[in-house]
């Protein structure tokens, strides 16, 4: 049984007729992304067309649709596609345990191949993130595992992880002292400012940053960069992410309303 | 950036803490602060009335809250820590601010003490055993809380056994430790669960939900055939009718009632077993003479039905009664109804076949 099922497109909520990218997205997630859009025009186009530098792409998620993890989400910005499940608080082993708090254990497949130093990289990220929100001292000696498989990878895609991440975490009734949300700059070589690239931009970028923020106060929760980029631009980059991440919260707003409405 | 959408006041950086009052019954989300009534009426009142001053300036008094599960206090603000429903309960007594608490879906059980939960044996060492509840470890279970156990007469527990019990101690620190007895020694419709019958999984609001005292689902499940039924609060539910097929059928119709309404759900599911007669009742009994020739009460946590009969033996029934306390027995016959009776006036009866 699905529940919880909403989607956000941005011109929609926004009222003006832009057009965004609205590609279904993966095979398997078909069934569901469809219906949502088809109350938006425009499926099936793969250019992107936005405004320099401030719009997101197509959102979708779905929570609860795996049935022996504790909770799962699937999250979908354009062409990116991922699905988190959440296991937690379970046993842990001895010499993992820790004494006054949960032991956070995040782990990401690739969508082909082995997981390699990035997927580690990006594990590690992903954890000292959860772990700022993750109220884990109510579950000492206990272990919170997430595990993200990518489904499809078009750009964006450990902001795509981090609301995977959180929206299952969410659907396990994990307690948490915050929402967070992340979000993906990149910077052209002419310095325009792109959110939530495509793949193809990300490659062209002059440098690409990705902030996770908290729903509280928008702080900052970890920020990963690479690339050339000067302080003011990293200013500008953080303010866009911190506007841009009112999108997601409201989005998941909405999702979760539409889920505890149904029951 | 170069549009501007337009910020709505229902962003959540800009709402600040809300009222609870205001937000009850309502979807609220981790990290949202909620105020409590009391603090409002202190700051709004001004200089108006005689209260008098307080010495510390900053300090306003408080009703005393209770902080149920999914809210945690942040200062004088109570932190939403899970997703749901915001739900209150006017204190009973009348002194207190009553009860806040969230009402989030969740699958997986964290052990509270009180809870009356179904475990399965792991594990026989010494003087223990080991229970798995579903939590995060498994809780440990002392031979000697059975009814009428003692060191030479030690129950008889095996691995892989059912245990219906309840938990004496469950915190964050320590392994949970449950017990087949209350607190006056008797067994209360706890210890082993019999033989066969059907274990299965559900999510906790499922179970809550059911055990709700204005649920329905069990009344009309009831009226089919003579059943047991055994909720654990960790999820787990126990079933056995007199045939697998009826034992499936009941289980199916449980796995289902998570939808809404009853009567769509009675229809959806196969409901006309063969061999059955009509007008079935449920087959429940009252008290056992042999034990102690009363019908015991226990509260758990919420609401808690329990009808559970031994079969070929004179059958055990309790029904657990709701919030207000009132116990309505039920007598079993083939083709009756269930009928109230007041606690003392349930007599028992041999267990119809």
């Amino acid at each position: 049984m699905r529940t919880g099922y909403a989607t956000c497109a941005q011109a929609h909520s926004a009222g003006r007729k832009r057009r965004s990218g609205l590609h279904v997205g993966s095979g398997t997630m078909e069934g569901v992304v469809a219906a949502g859009a088809n109350a938006h025009a425009d499926t099936g186009t793969e250019c992107r067309s936005r405004g320099p530098g401030c719009s997101l792409r197509h959102f979708a998620c779905e929570q609860n649709l795996l049935s022996r993890p504790d909770g799962s989400a699937s999250f979908l910005q354009g062409d990116t596609s991922v699905l988190a499940g959440v296991y937690g608080p379970a046993e842990v082993k001895v010499s993992k345990e820790i004494f006054n708090k949960a032991t956070l254990e995040v782990i990401l497949r690739p969508k082909i191949g082995l997981p390699g130093v990035a997927e580690r990289n990006r594990e590690r990220m992903i954890r000292n993130t959860c772990e700022a929100v993750v109220l884990g001292a109510l579950h000492p000696r206990t272990s919170i595992t997430v595990v993200l498989q990518i489904v499809s990878d078009a750009g964006s895609l450990l902001a795509c992880c981090l609301n995977a991440a959180c929206m299952a975490l969410v659907d396990a009734g994990v307690p948490m002292r915050a929402l967070f949300c992340g979000v993906t700059c990149a910077l052209d070589s002419d310095g325009t400012l792109v959110l939530d690239p495509t793949a193809k931009q990300e490659k062209e970028a002059r440098a690409v940053l990705t902030f996770a923020l908290d729903s509280v106060d928008r702080k900052l929760l970890m920020s990963t960069t690479k690339g050339l980029y000067s302080d003011a631009e990293l200013q500008q980059c953080l303010a866009a992410a911190q506007t841009a991440s009112q999108h997601v919260f409201r989005f998941y707003r909405d999702s979760l309303l539409r889920r505890y409405s149904k029951s | 950036m170069a549009e501007s959408v337009p910020v709505t006041a229902e962003s959540l950086a800009g709402s600040g803490a809300r009222a609870a009052c205001t937000v009850l019954n309502q979807v609220v989300l981790p990290g949202e602060e909620l105020l409590l009534p009391e603090q409002e009426d202190a700051d709004g009142a001004g200089g108006a009335g005689e209260r008098p001053l307080p010495l510390n300036a900053g300090v306003c008094s408080r009703v005393r809250v209770v902080c149920g599960p999914g809210l945690r206090r942040s200062g004088d603000r109570l932190l939403v820590t899970k997703c749901g429903l915001l739900r209150h309960k006017e204190p009973s007594s009348g002194s207190g601010g009553g009860v806040y608490w969230v009402d989030s879906q969740q699958k997986r059980y964290v052990p509270v003490k009180g809870d009356h939960v179904i475990g399965i044996v792991t594990a026989k060492s010494g003087d223990i055993f080991k229970v798995d509840v579903g939590g995060s470890e498994p809780a440990s279970l002392s031979y000697l809380a059975f009814e009428g156990a003692t060191k030479r007469n030690r129950p008889n527990v095996q691995v892989g056994d059912l245990i219906y019990g309840q938990f004496v101690v469950a915190n964050k620190d320590m392994e949970p430790e449950m017990v087949c007895i209350d607190s006056c020694g008797r067994a209360n419709g706890m210890g082993v669960i019999g033989q066969d019958g059907l274990l299965f999984k559900v999510t906790l609001g499922l179970i809550r939900k059911l055990l709700a005292p204005d649920c329905e689902i069990i009344q009309e499940v009831g009226k089919l055939y003579p059943l047991e039924i055994v909720f654990g609060m960790n999820g787990r539910i126990w079933v056995k009718a007199k045939t697998i097929q009826q034992t499936l059928i009941l289980a199916n119709i449980l796995e289902a009632s998570k939808m809404s309404c009853s009567s769509s759900r009675l229809s959806r599911s196969r409901m006309k077993p063969s061999g059955v007669l009509a007008g079935v009742a449920l087959s429940c009994l009252s008290a056992l003479e042999q034990y102690s020739g009363q019908m015991w009460l226990f509260r758990g946590r919420g609401a808690v039905l329990q009808l559970w009969a031994r079969p070929g033996l004179q059958g055990r029934a309790r029904r657990l009664p709701a919030e207000g306390g009132e116990v309505r027995g039920a007598v079993g016959c083939a083709a009756g109804s269930l009928s109230s009776s007041s606690v003392s006036g349930c007599r028992p009866r041999k267990h119809v076949a």
